[in-house]
Order: structure tokens, then C-alpha cells, then sequence
């Protein structure tokens, strides 16, 4: 037999060898778990040598973050606050004070499109405790009263508000805080991959085997998606939409996503999905460009330098400069 | 060229023809399934070609779902929001339908395409 031809059979022996491991190692790589918390799902997908421990230290992190936060737990720092109301200061984690004030700065960045104290004009429209109903126009115009991001003091270690009905919700920007602690642990345990999707906002972590990660937007009218986006490397991308939690009241839909300004639900877009790389901005910039509509949230998008992807009323899609290449549509 | 040099050759394009018709055929003609879990745990596995209405529960309650058509849906769900029967049908690899008062999903494995993630 001649050397070139014994040459040539080893390399493609050692090809088609490679070829085989790594397919192999692909599909088996990733650790997951499932879980609730956070009044939503979990789904958590780690690759790497210490995928067990990291995967432990990442659900032990969404229930603290989770007791701190969630308002339908009477012990939870957020529902002491509330609670405390008009009266005192309530002493609460250093996560807590944390989160306030990056949601006073997503307030601030949003023009005060993203704000907190939202929440009794939320808790009116029975986005609190599902009784659903149209408030009259007096209603609204007395539950705004206690609406307004002054209302919260903050020490070091204390909230208080000012106002007697004054409430706080965390909903828009707990998720995506999260999402920032569950990296910092991702950094930690150098882990290789991974991909975090907690209720619907997702972290992708460095790139899986095949390059990147294809995530799929949510069709806001019926089921599946309407797109998806090509992901590369560590990303958030977080969506706002007027499916989630809704009702109909006759053929009007009111959705979950109030507007501070006015205290009715926005209803300029059906949704938009925000990708940056900060979890809290993305989390809450996404609700602030529900809000405002296409035009604020490509203006702002370009200003902050996140990307965004609108589904307008007509169900059109619309996609910053950035993200466009690598958006698909769903073509049926 | 020896009669052994061509039937090496021979033996490698086979072998390479075996290889990538291989790979192509589990990532593109893999049955479809619908993986069940339950409080996060798998329960079952039903090929999305075997049409059918199953059964499944939690400690929270249940859910009928329903195979039809390579499709899959929930038919019926002693939940309260119902929003679990409202995400219709799916059919694609990566969606998934949640029932969260059940504690109850629905994902779709296999085949090619496959979506890391859907936003919502």
C-alpha cells in the first residue's frame, strides 16, 4: 500500500473520530433542572465541570431572591414595606435596597415610563388578585394619588413610603435581577455553558457547541412563536406583551402593563422583547417600551445601546439595527 | 493502483457516506415527542405520532392532553386561568405549554431546529 494512501486513512479515521465525540458529548452535557418559584417556572441548563454545584448555588439563589421579593408572601421584604406603608422604616436585605434603586434608575432612564410604585393602580384593575374589572375614571384618578417614585425613602439599610396607599411591585425588574445574580454564580463556578429561562426572560451564558443560541419571541395572538432571534454569547433578553395576564371586556383588551401617566392599561404595542446585557435594564426597559410604543423604544434602545424586536397592534414585526440580521420570521 | 489501495478508497467513502448520512438522519429525521414533566420532574415521554388523549396529574390537579396530527395541546386543565388550553396547539421542537397552577409542562424534543429558549 502506498504512504499517501495510509496517510489519507488515518486523517479521515481521526475526522470522522472527532466527528463522533464531540456529537457524542453534546447531547448529554447539559445539566437541567425545572423548577417553580418566582409564581412562574424556572428552566435551568448548565454545561461544565462543576454544573452540579453551580446548578445548586443557582436555585438556592432564585428562592432567597424569591422570599425577598414576592409580594403574596406576608414575610417577604417587599410586603413588609408595603405593610409599613405611611408609617415607619422597615429593615430589610441589602439584595432589597439593591434592587430599588436600580429600578429609581430604570425609572429615571424611562423618563418614568418603568416605575415601581405602580402597584394600587395595578391591584384596582384586579392584576393582584384576579378579579378583573374596569375601574371608573374617580377610581383611577385616586389610586394615581399614591402613585410616584418619591415616595420611596431609602437608608442604608431601610425603606420606608411616604404615602399611606403607596405599594411597590418588583414584577418588572425582579426577574431580570435575578437573571444578573444567577451570571455573577454562572462567572463563578466557570462554568461553560448555560442558558436560564425564568419566566420567559432568559440569560444565554458564553456559546454552546453549535456557536449560539436560537430563542424563540412568543406569537402574541395565538400559539408558538413569531420569530426567533440568533444569540451570541452572555445576553438577557426579556419580553413585555399583553398576553400574559389579561381581559376582555367586550372586544377591549386590557392587559397587565399599566401606564403610570395615566393609569390605564398601555395598549400601543402587543409586545417587545428586549436583548442587553444587563438583566434588570433589559427587564425593565422591556415594560417602559410596552408602555411607550416603537418610536420611545428605538430612540432609547439606541441611547442605552440595547437591542429591541416590536410586535405592533397590526402584528408586524420591527427590529434596531443591531438585531435585524439575525431575526427570523416565522414564515406560517 | 494496487487492488488493496482501491478498496481502501471504496471502504472510506462508504464509511464517510455512513458517517454524515448518520449525523444528518438523527438531527433532521428524529422522531418528534412530547416530554411531560411534573413539579419539574419527567413523567412521561409520548411520541408526538401517536395520536391520543392522556391523562395527567399533580398534586395540584390535572390535565388532559391531546396528540393529534404531530400536534400536541392541552384539551382540558382543573386549573383556574385555563391560559394552559388558551396556547393552543404546539408543534415544534423547543415549545413548550405551561400549566403553572398544575405544575405542569409540555415540551417538544427531537428532531431539527431545535429552539435553546422561547421569550414570552
Amino acid at each position: 500500500m502506498n504512504k499517501r494512501l495510509l496517510t489519507l486513512l488515518f486523517v479521515v479515521i481521526a475526522i470522522i473520530s472527532a466527528f463522533l465525540v464531540l456529537r457524542g458529548n453534546q447531547k448529554d452535557k447539559f445539566l437541567t433542572e425545572e423548577i417553580y418559584s418566582m409564581n412562574t417556572i424556572a428552566n435551568i441548563k448548565i454545561a461544565g465541570k462543576e454544573r452540579k454545584e453551580a446548578m445548586d448555588a443557582v436555585i438556592e439563589e432564585i428562592n432567597y431572591l424569591n422570599g425577598l421579593f414576592d409580594d403574596f408572601s406576608e414575610a417577604s421584604d417587599v410586603s413588609r414595606i408595603n405593610k409599613s406603608a405611611g408609617n415607619n422604616f422597615e429593615k430589610v436585605s441589602e439584595d432589597t435596597i439593591d434592587i430599588i434603586n436600580k429600578a429609581i434608575d430604570c425609572f429615571k432612564m424611562s423618563d418614568g415610563s418603568f416605575d415601581i410604585t405602580i402597584a394600587p393602580v395595578e391591584a384596582l384593575w384586579g392584576f393582584k388578585d384576579g378579579n378583573y374589572k374596569v375601574p371608573g375614571e374617580e377610581e383611577i384618578k385616586d389610586a394615581l394619588e399614591s402613585v410616584g417614585i418619591e415616595n420611596i425613602e431609602i437608608t442604608d439599610s431601610s425603606v420606608k413610603l411616604k404615602n399611606k396607599g403607596a405599594r411597590i411591585d418588583l414584577g418588572g425588574i425582579a426577574k431580570g435581577y435575578t437573571l444578573d445574580k444567577i451570571k455573577e454564580i454562572l462567572d463563578k463556578y466557570e462554568v461553560e455553558c448555560a442558558i436560564v429561562n425564568l419566566g420567559g426572560n432568559i440569560l444565554t451564558y458564553k456559546n454552546p457547541q453549535s456557536g449560539s443560541w436560537k430563542i424563540g419571541i412568543k406569537h402574541p395572538r395565538r400559539e408558538g412563536i413569531i420569530g426567533e432571534i440568533e444569540v451570541t454569547g452572555t445576553k438577557f433578553i426579556s419580553t413585555s406583551g399583553d398576553y400574559e395576564r389579561f381581559f376582555m371586556n367586550g372586544d377591549k383588551r386590557y392587559c397587565h402593563i399599566i401606564n403610570p401617566f395615566n393609569g390605564y392599561p398601555s395598549a400601543l404595542i402587543t409586545s417587545v422583547s428586549v436583548i442587553s446585557d444587563s438583566g434588570y435594564i433589559g427587564d425593565a426597559l422591556s415594560t417602559a417600551f410596552f408602555v411607550k410604543g416603537q418610536d420611545y423604544a428605538f430612540k432609547i434602545a439606541r441611547e442605552v445601546a440595547v437591542e429591541a424586536v416590536v410586535v405592533d397592534s397590526n402584528l408586524e414585526v420591527y427590529a434596531t439595527e443591531g438585531i435585524k440580521e439575525y431575526l427570523k420570521l416565522e414564515t406560517r | 493502483m494496487k487492488q488493496g489501495d482501491k478498496l481502501i478508497i471504496v471502504f472510506l467513502v462508504i464509511v464517510c457516506i455512513f458517517v454524515l448520512f448518520n449525523g444528518y438522519a438523527s438531527s433532521y429525521m428524529n422522531a418528534l415527542e412530547v416530554v411531560v414533566n411534573v413539579d419539574g420532574k419527567k413523567m412521561y415521554t409520548i411520541p408526538l405520532d401517536s395520536d391520543g388523549i392522556f391523562h395527567v396529574e399533580s398534586k395540584e390537579g390535572h390535565v388532559d392532553i391531546e396528540v393529534l396530527d404531530r400536534r400536541v395541546h392541552v384539551k382540558d386543565s382543573t386549573c383556574k386561568d385555563k391560559l394552559c388550553i388558551l396556547q393552543g396547539w404546539i408543534e415544534r421542537t423547543g415549545e413548550s405549554i405551561i400549566c403553572l397552577p398544575n405544575r405542569i409542562t409540555l415540551t417538544i424534543y427531537g428532531g431539527s431546529n431545535e429552539l435553546d429558549g422561547t421569550t414570552y
